[in-house]
């Protein structure tokens, strides 16, 4: 590992992100197929659906007291990945394969463990982040594979959402004291400068966090 | 927790956020030019040696500094089999996407451009350093993105696209004429960040080449992650669509008769 890398890791609160990267993969020598693919969106997506509840479950984020900001977007983007599990697991079946309602066996017990460990709003951001960026990075990466074309088209109408979710959760990590939506307000003077360009850190999408394309497929 | 109180837990300071994001541009500079400059050649390589009917006029190698950077020299030298390949007159297939995302992504880079002008002449009235930190980032990475798009086109030899969308160009530069303040200036982007990743999501259904996919694919979801903070600085839910819809996307026809 080289030095860049080295300090990307270090970007991380809860060093979940660099636990789901160093994950194990276990490579296999045929090529996966759509199913596959599609089951192992599904086990990502029902992945996702586990934290986010168990996060809202938090006073942090999801209670009455919470940031309205983080609440509102933990409470959407639950139900979009809901959305997109379903959606995975009906174009699955439609090929014929089975759908897949468990979360990725590789990935379920790193993000259970830091479930535990939750304590802190920042916490819960940056566990979100990393499961938000391994997500967009798989399916950007499986967009070019899948070949069946109903599946290709929902891979990427789903890509970019997942996308959009990190570039927020960025947001939230860079805003700090201040509240993006303080924009709208007509306060971003304390805002600085570069807040609103921690969302998109790269220009082109990168795939060095996607999951292995056949890890989430049922038996 | 209190509103407050979370802020103050999710804490960071300036200095740990420029130095973040130095971070990330580096990881940009290792990780995500590089796979696009490998797609981007595999690409060239598919188009030049005749697997679509093209041919690589000698000498002609990839544009812009930063991606050209990243990819090896190529011999500019073709055999007897390879010359024989009929030119087109005008790139057709994956590459008439190619000219269509170009021509978006200069669109997009002169409008970030006529906004920073717009800051730097008062037009917009008081903005906010971020908001032009902002639109600085972003027209920087269009640039790159239709660099990115120029080099499959000029791989395969053809001049780049240098112009803008033809259809779409004077419809922005109307609706910008008359933004006032930063809100209606980021409407505007916004419309062009949605065109652009709506373009290329369709696109994917119909590119051919797995590397030209990959090109359009590690592309959108930049565009749409610029939508997202665009839509927090007009005050729109910031991700506002569970599956992106294709509603926006721009077709051929934009560019036929480039």
């Amino acid at each position: 590992m080289n030095g860049r890398r080295a300090r990307r890791r270090d970007l991380s609160d809860t060093g979940t992100a660099d636990e789901l990267s160093a994950t194990t993969t276990v490579t296999t020598s045929t090529t996966p197929t759509d199913i596959q693919m599609l089951q192992t969106a599904a086990s990502l997506e029902a992945l996702a659906v586990s934290a986010y509840q168990r996060a809202l479950a938090l006073p942090a984020i999801g209670g009455a007291s919470a940031d309205t900001v983080v609440r509102d977007f933990f409470g959407s983007t639950l139900q979009h990945h809901e959305q997109h599990l379903e959606a995975f697991n009906a174009t699955v079946t439609g090929i014929g394969g089975k759908p897949q309602r468990s979360p990725d066996p590789a990935l379920a017990a790193v993000v259970a463990e830091a479930v535990i460990g939750l304590a802190s709003p920042a916490s819960v951001v940056a566990l979100a982040l990393a499961i938000e960026q391994v997500l967009s990075e798989t399916y950007v990466s499986n967009t070019s594979a899948l070949s069946d074309a109903d599946a290709k088209k929902l891979c990427a109408s789903v890509m970019g959402v997942e996308a959009q979710h990190a570039a927020v959760l960025l947001a939230f990590q860079a805003v700090s004291s201040a509240d993006p939506t303080g924009i709208d307000r007509g306060t971003p003077d304390g805002l600085p400068a570069t807040v609103t360009s921690a969302g998109f850190p790269t220009a082109f999408y990168p795939t060095d966090k996607a999951r292995p394309a056949g890890e989430g497929a049922t038996s | 927790v209190s509103r407050g109180r979370a802020r103050e837990a999710m804490a960071i300071s300036e200095r740990q956020l420029t130095a973040m994001t130095a971070d990330l541009e580096q990881v940009n500079h290792d990780v995500a030019v590089p796979a696009m400059a490998e797609a981007i050649e595999e690409w060239t390589d598919g188009a030049r040696f005749g697997r679509r009917g093209f041919l690589l006029t000698a000498g002609v190698i990839a544009g812009g500094a930063t991606l050209a950077a990243c990819l090896p020299a190529k011999p500019a030298v073709l055999s007897g089999a390879q010359a024989r390949v009929r030119h087109p007159e005008k790139p057709n297939g994956d590459l008439a996407v190619a000219s269509l995302a170009a021509s978006l992504e200069n669109l997009a880079a002169a409008t970030y451009g006529d906004v920073l002008d717009a800051i730097a002449a008062g037009k917009l009235g008081t903005v906010p350093p971020t908001i032009a930190s902002f639109a600085t980032t972003v027209k920087a990475q269009h640039s790159m993105h239709a660099e990115a798009w120029n080099s499959a086109i000029t791989g395969a030899g053809f001049s780049s696209v240098t112009t803008p969308d033809p259809v779409l160009a004077p419809v922005m530069a109307f609706d910008f004429a008359k933004a006032t303040d930063v809100k209606s200036a980021s409407a505007i982007a916004l419309m062009l960040e949605d065109t652009a990743a709506a373009t290329y999501q369709s696109a994917i259904a119909t590119l051919q080449a797995p590397s030209s996919i990959r090109v359009a694919a590690s592309i959108q979801p930049v565009e749409m992650q610029h939508a997202a903070i665009l839509n927090f600085i007009i005050g729109r839910n910031p991700v506002p669509h569970a599956f992106n819809p294709l509603s926006s996307a721009r077709p051929l026809s934009d560019v036929a008769k480039r």
